[in-house]
């Protein structure tokens, strides 16, 4: 179950920037399918070799556009499900019946049956359990439908407000059961989003989570960005987690420089990858260059 | 979300009150230690509780709350527009006088609009002239069913605007509308609304409010305050100051970003001020104190939208 070191992060192609709305619209503005393309291919030939995206509907148009174009570079997935902004709208627009059957409208005619079937008779059974698991299913088998044939899905990422929520009402079952079910059935490390990494590093050792097969994406940077309850607190929870640690938000939103960052990054070895966001081809290549150039693993 | 930071930050979450059989059905198999009611009465009487949260659809607020008034030593946060009317609201802000309530207008614990209110407080712009604001998000662009879109129980102003309404108020009192025009351009009630607002102090603005716009992910509030003495925008990334120096062209210029701003909370769902809000509310409960905003506060919200909906009646 490796993971990939350097994984380019879908933020700003979906119009997300923690620094501040103002900055993602420009980011995002011009920002077409075909370029985005362009710049996540840029960014694998200067060394990402994974890509960590919301389910959001541009990151399967992204996808879809790859494999329309017989991409043939070998690349890992990693889907952060689910979308929950677009699930809440969906379900506000169209209810949730017209919810379920949109999201169904993504699989092909036999999987469509099959899904809809076990996730009716799990409701019927009101079993919690099979609801999540065939769930999960579906939003994997939504982003294999459309992914490259030379990708692999290498984890699945649990969005921040599933985790976090889980986190906050101690939650034990409902993570161990996503977790046990993602690394059985597909072989790949279950991931956790948090924005509260020195509580959920407690919770694990706790609970005794077996945390081989658990990778967490969480806030790692110089400044502290959300790194919840301090910056000092996850430092010492890194040292005491077990599971594959993936930092996000290196950049601080941009408030740090790329050389200051890996500085502080590079004193952190208990980081075991890094997701980062890159919003042209020039950024994409001088980045992810350095990021390689100074965090490989044997870099010096 | 509430009862996720309100469990990581209190003693825990005890009950849940939910009408519909099966969602709670379903809740209760996720949180078997949480007791499930259908009824709020019989959870307030039977359970010791130190405070509910009322986080239902706006038109079930006051029937809700009606029940709970008599449950005196009870905290009660109630989500945000408190009442779909001024009236119905000014009757619950009543039968809750001196009571530690706190509705959820959270930007008022957002960093930016905070650090906005205490330079205002202390005059930095001089006398305010005028001042422009928004409050935009891309989300309706079909049409929707339901309350929140529906006229009476929904619609832009009362469901997005109240927020922008809130700091309004919070920032300068109550203002007399001027003129207002809005627009339903794909629900029941309005889509688009825009108002001309003075107040006492001559200080003159505007207000936008609209949830079909394009390029704007996250609901986003945008403030720009000219005084004599300077400009000043505050949104939710930021905000950004303008103090004009004697004698000198440039002005002296500051922006603070809100994660510089914003403390550190020991959990963060979403973003820091729904735990900073709770934190606040939960300590007033503590405490048995009073806390920011509270349905006095929401009434005038309530009051301001009522005016704004009249005033745009008579230009239709």
């Amino acid at each position: 179950m490796e993971i990939d070191r350097f994984l380019i992060g879908d933020n700003p192609f979906i119009g997300v920037s923690h620094l501040s709305q103002e900055r993602s619209r420009e980011r995002s503005f011009g920002l077409s399918i075909a370029r985005i393309v362009n710049i996540v291919e840029i960014a694998f030939q200067s060394g990402a070799e994974g890509l960590a995206f919301s389910t959001h509907p541009t990151m399967y148009d992204v996808l879809s556009a790859m494999r329309e174009r017989k991409y043939e570079r070998e690349f890992g997935i990693y889907p952060l499900i689910p979308d929950a902004t677009a699930y809440a709208r969906l379900a506000s627009g169209k209810g949730v019946p017209g919810l379920v059957a949109d999201t169904l409208a993504r699989l092909d005619a036999v999987r469509r049956v099959k899904t809809a079937i076990r996730g009716a008779l799990s409701a019927m059974r009101l079993n919690i359990s099979a609801m999540m698991n065939t769930f999960v299913d579906l939003e994997i088998q939504k982003v294999l439908n459309v992914a490259p044939s030379k990708a692999e899905l290498r984890g699945v990422f649990a969005h921040e407000l599933i985790c976090d929520t889980a986190l906050a009402f101690k939650h034990k079952e409902l993570l161990q059961e996503y977790i046990d079910h993602v690394c059985d059935k597909y072989s790949v490390r279950a991931g956790l989003v948090t924005r509260n990494f020195a509580r959920l590093v407690s919770f694990l050792k706790e609970e005794d989570i077996d945390q081989n097969c658990i990778m967490v994406m969480t806030p790692f940077n110089r400044v502290g960005f959300q790194m919840t309850p301090t910056k000092e607190e996850c430092e010492v929870a890194l040292d005491q987690c077990g599971a594959n640690v993936l930092a996000i938000s290196t950049l601080a939103a941009g408030s740090v420089k790329v050389n200051d960052a890996l500085e502080y990054l590079r004193t952190k070895p208990r980081l075991k990858g890094f997701v980062i966001g890159v919003s042209n081809p020039e950024q994409a290549r001088e980045t992810f260059g350095k990021f390689r150039e100074r965090l490989q693993l044997g870099s010096t | 979300m509430h009862a996720a930071i309100a469990n990581a930050l209190s003693e825990g979450v005890v009950s849940i009150c939910e009408k519909d059989r099966l969602l709670s059905t379903l809740a209760s198999k996720v949180l078997p230690k949480v007791q499930f009611y259908d009824d709020p009465v019989e959870m307030v009487t039977k359970e010791n509780l130190d405070a509910v949260y009322v986080t239902t659809p706006t038109h079930t607020h006051v029937p809700i709350l009606e029940k709970l008034a008599s449950q005196t030593g009870l905290g009660v946060f109630c989500e945000k527009p408190l009442a779909e009317s001024c009236d119905k609201a000014t009757y619950i802000a009543r039968i809750f006088e001196g009571r530690t309530v706190m509705v959820g207008f959270q930007k008022r614990f957002s960093s930016p609009f905070l650090r906005g209110k205490e330079l205002l407080d202390k005059q930095v712009l001089g006398d305010l002239s005028f001042f422009r604001s928004h409050c935009y998000l891309t989300d309706v662009f079909g049409r929707r069913r339901g309350w929140r879109y529906e006229k009476g129980t929904g619609g832009v102003l009362l469901d997005l605007g109240v927020h922008l309404a809130d700091i309004l108020l919070w920032y300068f009192g109550e203002p007399k509308v001027v003129k207002s025009v809005k627009r339903a351009i794909y629900s029941e009630g309005e889509d688009y609304v825009h108002s001309v607002l003075r107040f006492n102090t001559g200080l003159v603005g505007s207000m936008e409010v609209c949830w079909s716009v394009r390029n704007h992910r996250l609901p986003e509030l945008h403030i720009e305050i000219s005084g004599k003495k300077g400009t000043m925008v505050i949104n939710d990334d930021y905000l950004h100051i303008e103090r004009d120096k004697e004698n000198l062209t440039t002005p002296e210029v500051a922006r603070f970003h809100k994660q510089a701003m914003t403390p550190s909370v020991n959990f963060l769902l979403a973003d820091p001020e729904y735990t900073l809000e709770s934190r606040a509310f939960l300590e007033s409960v503590s405490l048995e104190q009073k806390c920011r905003p509270d349905f006095n506060d929401a009434a005038k919200v309530n009051r301001l939208v009522d005016t704004i909906h009249r005033e745009a009646k008579k230009d239709i």
